[in-house]
């Protein structure tokens, strides 16, 4: 009985968890998709990417982030979306760790004009927030073949 | 065997993963091009950016008709041609600032018009009465990297407005050019 409790908790641990990071996704890319230009700008802040790359980046990320995470959301090709979530959070880490080694006083741009914080640990640890809730929701949902199976 | 499922499991999600990328970047790419104001993103620098200037240019080839081509100047104007013509024509020259309130206040270009994307956009009877006159526009924004000022100046030229150009090096270099710095007191 006990274990068919702890199965139910786990089994509703990662809907909160998909739902949480779809959310999130949606939300952050709204949000960019308010101000284009601005985030276009955030990013070329970080001086990784040329100016037609920043831009480019700026157009498609936010569909990126609102595509996935609205399929989170809806609990379609969860786990695939899980996976992309998991790339753009691990690129998010690496601007953000290489804005801070270069000690850039830079906006982080992170969840679009609703973000005005400057990039930092804080900003690094929200990544692992979301890398966290990616990985749990691609590791915990079972995949939709055995999910038939069963 | 299981193992072998498994891997193909991944591929499967792999490729999920990859056609969610790639079609949302398709779908962004196409909001973007069908977009009232899209973001340039193969304009670049200032040997690419081309705009009509208010001349126009007539050639005339032998035994041929003649025709008139618009003269390509660059879009983005250096300071120095900036404070030149400011020099020269102050009442004709307006330098539009479109980065955020509280960045204009703590110093801008001397007699800048404040005004954001949005304003431009929406407030046509407002922007009309701040340009109204100017033969010269010119439009900045923090540095080089910001796209803000490049859709300003497509959004006025748009609007019909004539020799709108954008300020190389924005706010960045002008701020280090040694050039006047206005602030603005609340």
């Amino acid at each position: 009985m006990a274990k068919k409790k702890n199965g139910s908790f786990g089994v509703y641990a990662v809907i909160a968890a998909r739902l949480l990071l779809g959310g999130l996704l949606v939300y952050a890319g709204y949000n960019k998709l308010l101000d284009v230009p601005k985030f276009a700008e955030d990013i070329a802040h970080f001086r990784l990417l040329p100016a037609p790359l920043n831009r480019a980046l700026a157009v498609v990320l936010p569909w990126n982030e609102f595509v996935a995470g609205s399929l989170l959301i809806l609990g379609i090709w969860s786990r695939a979306a899980a996976l992309a979530s998991l790339l753009f959070f691990t690129v998010f880490a690496i601007a953000v760790t290489s804005a801070i080694a270069r000690n850039l006083n830079i906006e982080c741009g992170c969840l679009g004009n609703a973000d005005a914080s400057k990039v930092g640990l804080a900003t690094l640890a929200k990544d692992a927030v979301g890398l966290a809730l990616a990985g749990l929701v691609y590791f915990a949902t079972v995949p939709a073949k055995a999910s038939k199976a069963k | 065997m299981r193992k072998k499922s498994k891997l193909n499991s991944f591929r499967a999600e792999l490729f999920q993963a990859a056609l969610i990328v790639g079609l949302s970047a398709a779908l962004g790419l196409a909001v973007n091009a069908f977009s009232a104001n899209p973001l340039r993103i193969l304009s670049d620098d200032s040997s690419a950016v081309v705009v009509e200037a208010p001349g126009r240019q007539r050639i005339e080839a032998p035994g041929q008709q003649r025709v008139e081509i618009p003269i390509a100047v660059p879009r983005r104007i250096p300071i120095a041609e900036l404070m030149q013509a400011r020099k020269v024509t102050p009442e004709l020259v307006r330098v539009v600032d479109v980065r955020s309130q509280a960045q204009y206040d703590a110093g801008h270009v001397p007699d800048a018009i404040h005004a954001t994307l949005e304003t431009i956009l929406k407030s046509r009877v407002e922007i009309d009465s701040l340009l109204a006159g100017a033969t010269l526009i010119v439009a900045m924004c923090d540095s080089d990297d910001c796209p803000k000022a490049e859709s300003a100046a497509d959004a006025l030229t748009k609007l019909g407005y004539k020799n709108v150009r954008v300020l190389a090096g924005g706010w960045d270099g002008y701020s280090h050019s040694g050039n006047p710095i206005e602030e603005t007191r609340r």
